[in-house]
């Protein structure tokens, strides 16, 4: 090794490094990574034998190089054994002989593959050489006696049995009973395994003709009571196939089925690979073509077993998504939606434009009640239907249908609840190719209106109005379009012409007195009183009881200093719904905010005699207090109070707390501790009162004892009783506070 | 949204998917013929009621749109692909390739070793 210290993390790997990794990998049964490393490793060994010059190879090197062929072909030899196909099997074989041409077992293993194949001579030639390599070898005498029998050398094999001694054969054959008996050659039969008699026995008589007795022999065997080796898989997956034959020679179609595809199972579960795999998709097949027209089930199953073993089979695949559509087509209609529904998904995933599948699948799963799934179908169809709109335009009827398609899957999107501009974005495309289709234009400027983009829906109503002309419907959605935009006079003209157009039109005539509200409030902050009375009294005129005018109209007119006529307004509004309390109360306020005291207890007299509840008299309570009329609120907050509960009276306390009149607080509090003595916050609000009370401020008293005690009671209290739990964060920062501003 | 096949009205009229707008109409009064109002009451009401679906190029949209295709309701043979491919008969020779390939397979497992 050089002086020279190598730092992995910056120099790749030398050749001998690679080496020994790829040993390190071939003993963790990492065959593919070692065969990378290796040939890393060769690659390095030419480059490094072409460019040097002639200087001395370490030892270390010269040994490495050595091992590299030996360990290449162990590796090819290892990941020969992972892959289930022989045809691949002996590319990595002939690769493993190549670099190790004098082990036998690559030869061996080699020509057994080949004889799988059929490749007999070239297997009875590897046969041959593995004997000169290790001669007398057990394996290999027997591998030597089937290739004779493969190469029709009959008289060979019996005289390689002749030479091979006894005890020199392999424990699992014998000596053939007779020469004469003859299978096109010999075969062996074996001992040990009852099932691989069975199997010889019932090939046998197969191959004598005598089917009957034949399939006797290799039918009802007996499960396997443990996991198989993959031998006896082997041996009993021949025999199913088999058996599945005779089934099939038989017209025993179900049951042949059944037979191949548990051959196929097992092959495929212990990878197993024999000839006659490759004949069950012809077998399936065949089977297939003859029950289709009667055995719908019996023909999927074929074509789903086919699939098994041969998925690129696009026959099957065609098959069965033909066979799934029918079946689909038989569940549907006796009712069995979910049924219909798993055959329409599966078939779709073989053919995903399939018109008649999406809207299968579309009504099944509305039917199901997946409405969203059902949307996500239909829209897919529209998306087909659109791009064909041109080529099938003289079809009769497709237009139409593309059409009601269009609306349902915007009823269904909307109705899903799918993000808006979903909507809006298949409107659109719907629009596209249909321009002329004003309906459809309608909609879309609906669905703009929704999600507040009026200058795009406002394109689509003139064009429709250009296409269609106005009508009373379009100019009122127009004008609530212009009004979105503040083009409030255009917008009004609009309504004008809506409501000339069709004087019942009550939706123009709200809308105009929504835009003249608008309209006035605008003029009101811009300080246009006279502007905003003029159209106050305009909406007025429209709308004689539209009671948000009247009292705008006596602000304005009380901000003018016409009290008359702002009285006026007032008693106007109250005569439009007397027995309305929010607004007696709003009429009562807006008297009390003019200083029209009497006029303000008269209407909230009014409204108690309509509902004395604690939300009336706890409203009126606080105008007065808004207003400072402290002795007057009190007086509504005592109302109150009598039909108050403790949360309430705590309320009132708190309003009697924030206007400074601890000693009205406290006379709350101490009704609301008597309805409920577990309420925490009471204590709270004494606390706090007695915290900012000035006089004792004045006086230096210390009450902070008291605060305390108070506060420590409430946060008893909220420990113990649940209800009040929650109350005890707040508790808890307020004895915080305290105690920072005691400090 | 129309419902499965009992109340088709392609079917209950006894016309098919396809039909135009004469083939309706004839089949129609032929119906109304077999199940008139007098004799057949319900019948009469099932066949309006189909034809009323039928008879406006926009009913006749909604409902063709909202039927699940009858195309399928039948399996037909000529629409199967065939496999280009027999099964091999199982000759002697045959079953002699399968036996020495089993055979040269088991071989083969015990040259690899059971734990493979």
């Amino acid at each position: 090794m050089s002086g020279k210290k190598k730092n992995k993390h910056h120099q790749p790997p030398s050749a001998s490094d690679l080496i020994r990794i790829a040993g390190e990998k071939l003993e963790r049964g990492q065959a593919r990574d070692a065969i990378e490393s290796l040939r890393s490793a060769e690659a390095k060994f030419k480059q490094s034998a072409a460019s040097s010059k002639k200087t001395s190879v370490p030892p270390h090197i010269i040994a490495a190089q050595a091992a590299l062929p030996q360990l290449l072909a162990r590796a090819l030899y290892s990941r020969s054994l992972t892959v289930d196909n022989p045809v691949q099997r002996v590319a990595d074989l002939d690769e493993a002989v190549k670099y190790a041409p004098e082990d036998f077992r690559y030869r061996l293993a080699r020509g057994l593959c080949r004889l799988l194949i059929g490749d007999t001579q070239a297997a009875q030639i590897d046969f041959q050489k593995a004997d000169q390599i290790q001669s007398r070898n057990e394996l290999v005498n027997h591998a030597i006696f089937l290739g004779e029998l493969a190469t029709q050398n009959g008289r060979g094999a019996r005289e390689f049995l002749d030479r091979s001694p006894t005890e020199k054969r392999n424990a699992n054959w014998q000596r053939m009973p007779n020469p004469a008996e003859n299978i096109g050659g010999r075969y062996l039969q074996a001992s040990g395994s009852e099932r691989r008699l069975s199997l010889l026995e019932g090939m046998l008589l197969l191959e004598r003709g005598d089917h009957e007795a034949a399939l006797e022999r290799l039918s009802n065997w007996p499960p396997f009571e443990r996991n198989p080796s993959d031998a006896e898989a082997a041996i009993m997956a021949t025999q199913l196939f088999y058996s599945g034959a005779l089934k099939f020679m038989a017209e025993r179609y179900q049951a042949a089925r059944d037979s191949f595809d548990e051959a196929q199972r097992l092959a495929s579960s212990h990878h197993v690979w024999l000839p006659w795999m490759a004949s069950i998709d012809a077998y399936c097949h065949q089977i297939a073509e003859k029950v289709a027209a009667n055995n719908l089930q019996l023909a999927a199953q074929c074509w789903q077993t086919i699939l098994k073993g041969s998925p690129d089979d696009e026959t099957a695949r065609a098959n069965l998504a033909i066979a799934n559509r029918a079946a689909a087509h038989r569940l549907w209609s006796e009712g069995d939606a979910n049924g219909a529904v798993a055959l329409w998904q599966e078939a779709l995933q073989s053919d995903p434009q399939n018109e008649s599948l999406l809207k299968s699948l579309g009504l099944g799963f509305e039917k199901l009640g997946r409405k969203p799934d059902g949307s996500r179908h239909w829209r897919a169809l529209a998306r087909i239907w659109r791009q064909q709109l041109k080529q099938r335009s003289a079809e009769p009827g497709f237009k139409d249908r593309l059409l009601r398609l269009e609306q349902h899957v915007v009823e269904l999107m909307i109705e899903t609840g799918e993000p808006e501009n979903e909507i809006i974005t298949e409107l659109e495309a719907a629009l596209k190719l249909d321009p002329e289709n004003l309906d459809l234009r309608w909609q879309t400027a609906e669905r703009m209106m929704e999600i507040e983009r009026p200058q795009q829906a406002l394109r689509h109503i003139e064009i429709v109005e250009r296409r269609r002309g106005a009508s009373s419907e379009l100019l009122t959605r127009k004008a609530s379009a212009l009004a979105s935009l503040r083009r409030f006079t255009e917008a009004g003209k609009t309504l004008e012409r809506a409501i000339e157009l069709d004087p019942s039109n009550t939706l123009a005539r709200r809308g105009q007195i929504l835009l003249m509200d608008e309209e006035a409030e605008h003029a009101d902050e811009n300080g246009h009183l006279g502007r905003a009375i003029e159209i106050r009294r305009k909406q007025l005129a429209i709308d004689p009881t539209h009671v948000p005018a009247m009292f705008h109209l006596s602000s304005l007119h009380f901000d003018l200093d016409q009290d008359k006529e702002a009285l006026e307004c007032l008693k106007r509004a109250v005569a439009v719904d007397p027995d309305n309390l929010r607004l007696r109360l709003d009429v009562g306020e807006a008297y009390l905010e003019s200083g029209y005291l009497k006029e303000a207890e008269e209407e909230f007299e009014r409204a108690i005699a309509l509902n004395p509840d604690f939300e009336t008299l706890h409203d009126i309570a606080m105008f007065y207090l808004d207003e400072d009329e402290v002795k007057k609120s009190i007086k509504y907050f005592d109302r109150a109070a009598e039909v108050a509960d403790a949360d309430q009276l705590i309320d009132l306390a708190t309003h009697m707390f924030d206007a400074n009149r601890g000693k009205d607080a406290n006379r709350y509090l101490a009704k609301a501790k008597k309805l409920d003595h577990t309420h925490p916050i009471p204590y709270v609000i004494k606390a706090l009162i007695e915290l900012s009370d000035p006089i004792a401020a004045l006086l230096g008293v210390e009450n902070s004892d008291q605060m305390r005690k108070d506060l420590d009671f409430a946060e008893t209290l909220a420990l113990k009783y649940p209800e009040h739990a929650k109350k005890l964060d707040l508790i808890r920062e307020l004895k915080q506070r305290l105690e920072s501003s005691l400090e | 949204m129309a419902s499965p096949h009992s109340e088709n009205p392609y079917k209950t009229l006894g016309i098919e998917y396809g039909a135009t707008e004469s083939e309706i109409k004839r089949a129609y009064f032929g119906k109304v013929r077999e199940h008139s109002p007098e004799s057949d009451p319900e019948g009469f009401k099932r066949i309006r009621a189909a034809y009323e679906k039928l008879r406006s190029s926009g009913e006749r949209a909604e409902t063709d749109l909202f039927l699940v295709d009858e195309s399928d309701a039948r399996l037909d043979a000529s629409r199967l692909r065939q496999f280009d491919r027999k099964p091999l008969p199982l000759t002697a020779d045959l079953i002699k390739k399968d036996l020495l390939a089993l055979e040269a397979f088991l071989l083969w497992q015990e040259l690899i070793g059971p734990n493979s």
